[in-house]
């Protein structure tokens, strides 16, 4: 029997019966929509995951000032940031931010608020977007008083509409500052902070820039520590702490001047939720994809049943068993193709309606739909080897005794 | 070489066959039974239900191997063939009409009739003029693209010996196939049949319609799994 007539027999045998095909279909579609969808969810996790803990980021300690006690020291300074790195091991850079909220920015072409971060030391390991045009701050530069700023993706589209921003002047809270480069469009969650801000030296930000002298001019709003383990964040918030209580006298009975942020916290909360959700949703994976199986399994042996006569008279017609199996896996592998990519599409439909009501973090990426399809073929070949050799046994003489 | 003389073309010698029955005990279906039909020849087996007709035939078509005696097929002992090997001989020499036609329902009368030629690996276009060709030859041209639900008995019985005729047998095998039909009809089914042997088919015919007796050139009579008379025909 040729290739293409075992082809053409098995989608017979399939558009025959629409209605078994059709509920064969759907049960195995429901076991590879259980697996793909468990597959996307947790790809959605592991992507915000890798989003929330990207590069330095997550390796990362803040320090700002606690606004929330009675004796308050004021913001960390840039002074601290030596003592630190002396205290605190494993510190690998430090970098300190003046944030001035609501600055008012004027262009020839717009108008508009936005935040400006005044940027000191290694502030381009945690700033880490790639540049679209001209050049960064350098370090040097950071630290010192130049009216100099790059602007973030969106900030550049927003001042800068029709033409290029860089070498251009800008008003921030009316002072000029020049235009030195664009970041570029934020590659992560971290990096998308700065897509609608405006960067400029620390020294610019606390001299130029604001309208009332609130904080002195080496004060900062954040100080951030990154350490060369993300591992010893919690080791490492102990020691800051202990060596800012010292500098400014605050002693451990009393609540901390400074608040300790670990950017990472989210990120094992996230981890948390993952491992919770995993555990969910294998259980609901592992009961649709079984009773999913045993749905499609029983399909197929009881259409290999009901065919006997129909595999006698082939048989009696000069059909090798070899035949008969080989038209009935050509069957499954066409109904497991199928299965199996409508239960990437199922899939998707429901992610996506989960993703919007319960704001679960889904992926799918174009290769679910091949592994979909894949995972339904073996599936297809897998359940129906037992019925396809069945059939073929059936002996040809009962075509002739009906 | 006139028709139904020469060496047998098909041949069984001593053949027995029992079943097993669902308590253990056998039942003896077909007992030390001697037959044979040469080229051109119309052999009618004829007998009572339950007397052994369908499993002789079973045997003679290759179907089912029997439990004892020999199977010759052109002189050539084929007894214990192997199942690949009996279904090769099948789809080159034999040709089956079944008494309900047996025909798959949901495949066109067409794509029915040329079934048997797909297995032969007789490419798609010569299988639709072959199969065309052996349904007008049954006067079924116009019903070809008909699905056998479509279709009255005796136009089934039709496409099944289209079907059965289509890969130009050396032997025909029919299992009562005028049992279902009116005189009328079954005089023209079995007329057709007849047709075959006088191309020179050999042609084995289970029946209990003594109307088809004057069409045999030689007739087995069973009872209760032996073969108890062989004549020739008048």
């Amino acid at each position: 029997m040729k290739a293409g007539d075992v082809f053409r027999e098995a989608i017979w045998g399939l558009a025959s019966r629409p209605a078994r095909t059709s509920a064969t279909l759907i049960a195995l579609a429901i076991s590879v929509a259980t697996v793909a969808l468990v597959a996307g969810v947790l790809s959605g996790f592991e992507r915000r995951i890798e989003q929330m803990s990207f590069g330095a980021y997550g390796r990362s300690l803040v320090i700002r000032e606690n606004f929330f006690v009675e004796d308050r020291v004021g913001s960390p300074r840039l002074s601290d940031i030596e003592r630190l790195r002396q205290s605190v091991p494993g510190v690998e850079s430090a970098a300190a931010w003046r944030i001035l909220y609501g600055a008012e920015v004027d262009t020839p072409d717009a108008h508009g608020q936005t935040e400006i971060y005044g940027v000191y030391g290694d502030f381009r390991r945690e700033a880490s977007a790639p540049l679209a045009a001209g050049r960064h701050i350098t370090g040097d530069e950071a630290n010192t008083s130049r009216r100099i700023c790059v602007l973030g993706d969106y900030a550049a589209r927003r001042f800068f509409p029709d033409e290029a921003a860089v070498g251009r002047p800008i008003r921030i809270n009316g002072v000029s500052c020049e235009v030195i480069g664009v970041l570029g469009e934020p590659q992560n969650r971290i990096a998308e902070r700065y897509a609608g801000a405006v960067l400029t030296t620390f020294g610019a930000a606390s001299r130029y820039f604001t309208y009332t002298t609130v904080m002195a001019p080496d004060e900062a709003t954040q100080l951030t520590l990154i350490l060369n383990d993300g591992r010893y964040l919690e080791r490492a918030q102990m020691w800051a702490d202990r060596t800012l209580r010292r500098r400014y006298g605050v002693p451990f009975s009393q609540a901390s001047p400074f608040i300790y942020a670990d950017p990472t916290a989210s990120v094992r909360s996230l981890r948390q939720q993952r491992e919770l959700v995993a555990r969910l949703l294998f259980v609901i994976a592992g009961v649709g994809l079984i009773s999913g199986l045993i749905g499609y399994g029983s399909a197929v042996a009881a259409a290999a049943s009901e065919r006997r006569r129909e595999v006698a008279l082939r048989r009696t017609l000069g059909a090798s068993k070899s035949d008969i199996i080989l038209q009935f896996l050509t069957e499954n592998a066409v109904l497991g193709v199928l299965g199996g990519a409508l239960g990437g599409v199922l899939a998707l439909a429901i992610g996506l309606a989960a993703s919007r009501a319960w704001s679960w973090p889904i992926s799918f990426e174009p290769s679910v739909f091949g592994a979909s399809a894949l995972i339904g073929l073996v599936c297809g070949l897998v359940f129906g080897a037992l019925p396809a050799r069945r059939a073929a046994s059936a002996p040809p003489a009962g075509a002739v005794r009906t | 070489m006139p028709h139904g003389d020469g060496p047998a073309r098909l041949r069984v010698a001593g053949v027995s066959r029992r079943y097993k029955r669902s308590g253990g005990s056998e039942v003896v279906a077909l007992d030390s039974a001697d037959f044979e039909a040469r080229a051109g020849e119309l052999v009618l087996i004829m007998g009572p239900s339950g007397s052994g007709k369908s499993t002789l035939l079973s045997i003679l078509g290759l179907l089912d191997p029997p439990d004892g005696g020999q199977v010759f097929l052109n002189g050539d002992d084929v007894t214990s063939a192997s199942e690949d090997a009996r279904a090769k001989l099948r789809r080159t020499h034999l040709g089956f009409l079944f008494q309900d036609a047996g025909l798959i329902d949901r495949k066109p009368i067409l794509d029915n009739t040329a079934l048997p030629l797909i297995y032969r690996g007789v490419p798609r276009k010569e299988r639709e003029n072959r199969a065309q060709a052996a349904l007008e030859a049954v006067g079924l041209a116009d019903r070809m693209h008909h699905a056998p639900g479509e279709l009255s008995g005796g136009e089934r019985q039709r496409a099944g010996l289209a079907r059965a005729i289509v890969c130009d047998p050396d032997i025909l095998i029919c299992d009562e196939p005028t049992a279902a039909l009116d005189a009328a009809t079954a005089q023209d089914v079995a007329r057709r049949i007849s047709e075959m042997k006088e191309r020179g088919a050999s042609v084995i015919l289970a029946t209990h319609d003594r109307d088809l007796m004057p069409l045999a050139d030689r007739i087995y009579e069973m009872r209760h799994g032996r073969i108890t008379e062989t004549g020739a025909a008048r």
